[in-house]
């Protein structure tokens, strides 16, 4: 069984998330801001961390850094889930080490295509 | 005069002028010897003599008669004659003959020492007469010399006496003055110029010499038919004997065009100081050779700190080289207009600002340096972040809600999902977040709308206890969802004012909105209603991360968000209080707030009563206005 965490400030999309991923065979975890997530992780060793970006205490590039330059984490998948949708935004997701980036609004059926990718290339 | 006096001997005699002559030699004299009384006229014609030796007894020509004639040249009239005769005590005939300008006698035979004496007496006597005559020779050339220099000299120049009345006037002077010399002579100069030529020159002129050595003046002169001339008159007293002013002695200089140039210089000098942008020049060594207020005000260095210095005490870290690039342009006369950099401030604060940098042409034409009006945009950059975080988080805030819209109806719409109350939940999230689409969309709105017309409210007569009441049930589902909980606090009743009941609705809904925002942790909100006689105070608490002193200022502005806000990533897209305050303004109202960083934010919005909408000259009766 395969662990996700979600890290999310928005309850409705923290929500979703979670559905989708319990229906297709996850144990997921989900947390509402940057610091609370990444807390988490060092406990359960997910493997997979989903990121918002703009959340309060951390930010998603900030947990997602974090987990990058950490000894035990550093090679979880993390995939940035964000409104955050310029260029630029992408470029600095990528290069805080996030394996995949997903522009918000998604489709929660893509997403779950998306996580399983991240996983399999993991493999 | 050095030349050596010369004698003439005259004599038919050639044995007794060549005694003379020996007689005479030891004197060192220019003897010029005649032989008759025609030789001697003609000897007086071609030159002068200091004394003339004159034989009495000579024939055809006697020497009476010879001094006759000699005394008939003007040149010659005054030249003493020493008689030789031998009627020796005829005192009658030398009577007559002092007469004719005889001025001694010597009889024959003479003694040499005797007649060596007195030719010497009319030697020295003629050499002190000749010095005498050059020196007054000389004393006229040079008063000739001053008046030429005077008359031709390019400036003004006059006297006067002691009593202030001109003695002198050149030419020059009465060119600049347009007054003729006879005009001027033995007036009072401090008349001259007087009240029918509308100069007054003072009582400086008449005051006593001790009060005044030089007096050095500017005035101006009318003149016919053109601008009135500017002249300058300097002027040194000349001291008497007896200590007091013998008058005076001076110049008048026409400096009209030194005038005009002065003041139109002086008129660009303060352009340039008034203007509000930084305007200084350099050297191409790039020395600072200019520095105006706005400079003084953009970098903090006065005029005095800055000129002399190198311009590379302006530039911050990293910019050392761009001084000299610019300059280089400008060498080659390019003119670089708005430039956007960085200069570092006095106090060591970097400042944004745009450059125009243009050359500074010498008189032949060639580059000496430049010039550069500098601007602070640092408001202009401030304003384009502000802009810059505002889209990016208003797309955040636009993204998230229909995030949620977009992900649950995919799932609704999946036949795989026929569990009702997930559908059911599902359906709430849309809802809710449809809701918070469509308020964000309306405050954008708004906020465009206020961009561009005034506010228009719909004013009748308000219950406000009733629209906070909605407002609060409003919340209070949102208040559950995250952790929060929404108390009203209200006197039991109505309480009736005029305002827009949406628009207060709005308002408090917004402060109602940030409080639970800003209180991550959860906690309760309260909202007071305080009815006072003037205005009824509507007060919104949280206990939530509260507000830095220092964002009080600007916490209402539109597009501001507070640093804790931003520092924690609380989205929010700094729409909410300018939205709230163009509402409270729009009533005659005010708001205000008390916050401290971790102590929670008291916000208050106070809406006049009607009874004082009255005394304010509101209107108290349902209407519709408009409000700036």
């Amino acid at each position: 069984l395969s662990i996700a965490l979600v890290v999310d400030d928005d309850p409705d999309i923290g929500g979703v998330i979670v559905f989708m991923l319990e229906r297709a065979g996850f144990e997921v975890h989900l947390e509402p801001d940057g610091e609370a997530g990444l807390a988490v992780a060092f406990d359960i060793h997910p493997d997979v961390v989903l990121l918002d970006w703009m959340m309060p205490h951390m930010s998603g590039v900030e947990v997602c850094r974090a987990l990058r330059s950490s000894a035990e984490l550093s090679s979880t998948a993390v995939i940035m889930l964000t409104a955050k949708a310029q260029e630029s935004d992408v470029q600095q997701g990528y290069s805080a080490g996030a394996d995949d980036y997903i522009v918000k609004p998604f489709s929660p059926r893509d997403l779950v295509g998306r996580v399983e990718t991240v996983l399999a290339r993991q493999r | 005069m050095s030349e050596t006096p010369r004698v003439l001997i005259v004599d038919d005699d050639d044995g007794k002028r060549l005694a003379l002559a020996a007689a005479l030699k030891p004197l060192g004299l220019s003897l010029v010897e005649a032989n008759s009384g025609f030789d001697a006229l003609r000897q007086v014609m071609m030159q002068d003599f200091a004394v003339i030796l004159l034989d009495v007894c000579m024939p055809t020509m006697n020497g009476f008669e010879t001094a006759a004639l000699i005394r008939q040249r003007t040149q010659s009239e005054m030249t003493p004659i020493i008689f030789l005769t031998v009627f020796e005590g005829d005192d009658a005939l030398g009577a007559d003959h002092y007469s004719e300008g005889a001025v001694d006698f010597i009889v024959a035979p003479f003694d040499p020492k005797e007649i060596r004496a007195k030719v010497t007496v009319f030697a020295n006597l003629h050499a002190k007469a000749a010095a005498l005559a050059a020196h007054s020779r000389e004393v006229q050339t040079s008063a000739d010399q001053l008046r030429l220099l005077t008359d031709a000299a390019p400036i003004g120049i006059f006297q006067t006496d002691a009593a202030n009345r001109y003695v002198y006037t050149n030419p020059r002077w009465s060119q600049i003055t347009g007054i003729a010399p006879e005009d001027a002579a033995g007036k009072p100069w401090e008349g001259l110029f007087g009240p029918d030529r509308g100069v007054d020159i003072g009582a400086e002129v008449t005051k006593g010499p001790e009060s005044r050595p030089e007096l050095s003046q500017h005035l101006e002169i009318p003149c016919h038919g053109s601008a009135p001339r500017v002249v300058l008159v300097t002027a040194a007293s000349i001291p008497a004997t007896d200590g007091g002013r013998a008058g005076w002695v001076g110049t008048v200089a026409d400096v009209t065009a030194e005038a005009e140039a002065e003041a139109a210089s002086s008129h660009f000098r303060a352009v340039i100081e008034s203007s509000h942008d930084a305007i200084i020049s350099k050297d191409l060594n790039e020395v600072i050779t200019s520095w105006n207020a706005g400079a003084e005000r953009l970098y903090g260095y006065t005029a005095a700190e800055a000129v002399g210095e190198l311009t590379a005490m302006l530039m911050p870290p990293g910019h050392d080289d761009e001084s000299s690039e610019l300059l280089s342009r400008v060498r080659l006369g390019e003119l670089v207009d708005d430039y956007e950099t960085m200069r570092k401030r006095k106090d060591g604060q970097v400042v944004d600002v745009s450059l125009t940098t243009s050359p500074i042409l010498g008189p032949q034409g060639d580059v000496v340096g430049a010039s550069i009006i500098a601007r602070d945009i640092s408001d202009r950059r401030k304003a384009e972040q502000l802009k810059d975080e505002f889209l990016a988080m208003v797309s955040h805030e636009l993204r998230t809600p229909l995030s949620s819209i977009v992900a649950h109806t995919e799932l609704l719409l999946d036949e795989e999902l026929v569990d009702t109350d997930i559908r059911r939940n599902f359906m709430e999230v849309i809802d809710r977040n449809s809701v918070r689409l469509e308020r964000l969309v309306g405050d954008l709105l708004f906020v465009a709308q206020l961009e561009s017309a005034n506010l228009s409210l719909s004013m009748t007569n308000v219950d406000i206890v009733e629209v906070a009441t909605e407002a609060v049930e409003a919340m209070s589902v949102r208040a559950l969802q995250s952790g929060n909980e929404v108390r009203l606090v209200a006197p039991l009743g109505k309480i009736m004012l005029t305002g827009d009941p949406g628009r207060l609705g709005q308002a408090i809904d917004n402060l109602i909105s940030n409080a639970i925002k800003y209180s991550p942790d959860g906690g309760i909100v309260t909202v007071r209603i305080l009815p006072a006689d003037d205005e009824c105070t509507i007060e919104i608490e949280d206990h939530g991360i509260g507000i830095a002193t220092d964002d009080h200022e600007h916490l209402f502005d539109r597009f501001f968000r507070g640093s804790t806000a931003v520092n924690l990533h609380i989205p929010g897209v700094g729409l909410g209080l300018s939205i709230v305050k163009r509402i409270v303004d729009g009533h005659g109202g005010r708001v205000g707030v008390h916050s401290g960083p971790g102590h929670g934010a008291i916000f208050t919005l106070a809406i006049p009563t009607d009874d004082f909408r009255l005394r304010l000259g509101l209107p108290s009766s349902p209407s519709h206005q408009e409000a700036s």
